[in-house]
């Protein structure tokens, strides 16, 4: 059974872990995707469809909730997501999607880069 | 800026995400920051495979003393010197190079290793095979150019899978549990003393050896708990004797020869065959219950081939054993003239399962065919493997026949 956890989110009042706005996004999924199934095209189309609109930060929402909700396919899905939204792009694009800012000392930053020269090769201009 | 949460994200969640990427990329992530340092460097178990990437160098790899080694698909492989946590490793594609080990580094926690399509330099894979004291699992496959493996010294070994390889060697694995090779030659060195107590399967498909005649004979000795014997591509056979008290499978299979001999075991429940011609084997073991025969004839048949063939299926006399044969026909000439055997017996088999014709030329002479089977055996149950043009004139012949009673 897929939702035991949905079940128990429910019946937990003081659940801060889903909001609602995320819960109505996840959970019709899995009749979704029961309904087209056998065409993986629809799917695709589907997913990208969800994903347009979709920030970094509402993706992290929605990968904590499909975690959350023990939502294997879901969490998947999320997950390549970033996956491909950041595949093959420089370090600093990634930094700006991430939002996130180096944390290193300038010296230790450099050395890493050194010592993975190998995965910067063919990295897309920003 | 907006608060970044995805690098707040639990640890696991994170190296999910890394999992998507290839190995490049999930390298990278190194450098954004040092949660994601972290996450990287605590990914303990990595298999990425994928296309060649060529590189051009591979000093750049020197990753002592971390926790965390990866392995990927490049063209050269850099294998840090030390890789302590290395658990499980799928090398796919890429290539090993010999130099690259050092003297004393030590695959101390590599558990399962498998190499798919791995170019080797000199004999980095035995420098890598000598480097993993804790192996468990071993599977090698279409690996080119490996001439000789040794699997020594590796107490803990206990499922190796040898594929394409020229010889192999392996001795003192006490916790082999299931071997399966497909080798030209394989010498399993032991001691008197040594016995391959936890051996339950052996699975050999060997091209030229000896290994009928130096294991056969102490196959019980050797390999007490034997539960399952795969012995196929038989070549150089004079005569097979499969004696052991556990062995509850086996199956034999030969291209070439006629495989002669006697099987006696206690406990065998399935036995399997394949081959072109009929064996002479005697068969000696009371339990036997599936009996499998795949006969791929290419030669003329005539009433006597049906008559070596009842002979033969008659020395099942177990009681409880179902016969299943599938045969092949590929001559076209095929005589039944059952005037010849008018001195035999005319009961037909009738422990027999399932009859299923592989391959059935339309030129044949079906009406011979399914009389000299049906002289042979009753089966419960026959079918026949459709070619691309369903041949309607045979399944009229046996329909024919079937409703003759």
């Amino acid at each position: 059974m897929k939702f035991c956890t949905v079940k128990q989110y429910f019946d937990d009042e003081n659940n801060n872990n889903v909001t609602n706005g995320i819960a109505t996004t996840v959970i019709p999924l899995p009749n979704k995707h029961l309904k087209i199934k056998a065409n993986n095209k629809e799917m695709e189309q589907y997913e990208q469809e969800l994903l347009r609109n979709v920030m970094p930060q509402e993706l992290t929402k929605l990968i904590l909730a499909a975690n959350y909700l023990n939502f294997k396919e879901a969490l998947d899905f999320f997950c390549r997501t970033v996956a491909n939204a950041i595949q093959n792009k420089s370090v600093d694009y990634v930094r700006k999607f991430f939002g996130l800012e180096s944390d290193f000392e300038p010296g230790e930053e450099e050395k890493l880069c050194k010592e993975f020269a190998w995965s910067f090769e063919g990295v897309d201009e920003d | 800026m907006q608060k970044d949460r995805i690098s707040e994200l639990p640890e696991p969640i994170k190296q999910h995400i890394l999992f998507f990427m290839c190995p490049e990329d999930a390298a990278r992530t190194t450098v954004l920051s040092k949660t994601w340092q972290q996450t990287w460097n605590s990914l303990r178990r990595l298999s990425f495979a994928f296309g060649f990437v060529d590189l051009g160098c591979t000093k750049t790899l020197e990753i002592h003393q971390t926790e965390k080694v990866f392995v990927q698909k490049l063209k050269l492989l850099p294998l840090p010197r030390e890789a302590k946590s290395l658990a499980i490793s799928n090398l796919m594609g890429c290539r090993l190079v010999e130099s690259f080990f050092d003297e004393n580094a030590k695959f101390t926690r590599l558990k399962e290793l498998t190499l798919v399509k791995v170019v080797q330099d000199g004999n980095a894979i035995q420098e890598l095979l000598n480097r993993c004291p804790m192996l468990e699992a071993f599977s090698i496959d279409k690996c080119l150019n490996v001439y000789c493996l040794k699997l020594f010294n590796l107490p803990n070994l206990k499922m190796a899978k040898i594929n394409r390889v020229r010889m192999f060697y392996i001795n003192e694995a006490p916790n082999l549990h299931s071997l399966c090779c497909r080798v030209k030659m394989i010498s399993i060195i032991c001691s008197l003393r040594t016995t391959y107590n936890n051996s339950r399967k052996l699975s050999i498909r060997i091209g030229y050896n000896s290994f009928d005649v130096m294991y056969l004979p102490r196959l019980n000795s050797m390999f007490p708990l034997l539960e399952t014997l795969d012995f196929n591509d038989i070549r150089r056979l004079d005569e097979v004797k499969i004696s052991h008290d556990r062995l509850e499978s086996l199956s034999l299979s030969s291209k070439f020869n006629t495989i002669t001999g006697q099987i006696d075991c206690n406990n065998l429940v399935s036995y399997k065959y394949e081959g072109k011609t009929i064996p002479s084997l005697l068969i000696n073991c009371p339990r036997l219950q599936d009996v499998q025969l795949k006969l791929l004839t290419d030669y003329p048949l005539d009433t006597w081939w049906f008559l070596r063939l009842k002979q033969y299926l008659e020395t099942f006399k177990q009681p409880g054993v179902f016969l299943n044969l599938q045969l092949q026909i590929e001559s076209s000439m095929v005589e039944f003239n059952p005037e010849l055997l008018s001195e035999q017996s005319i009961c037909p088999l009738t422990n027999f399962k399932h009859l299923r014709f592989l391959h059935i030329e339309s030129s044949q002479n079906h009406r011979d065919i399914i009389d000299g089977i049906l002289w042979t055996i009753h089966p419960e149950m026959i079918s026949v493997k459709l070619l691309s043009q369903p041949d309607s004139a045979l399944i009229k012949v046996k329909y024919f026949v079937m409703s003759d009673g």
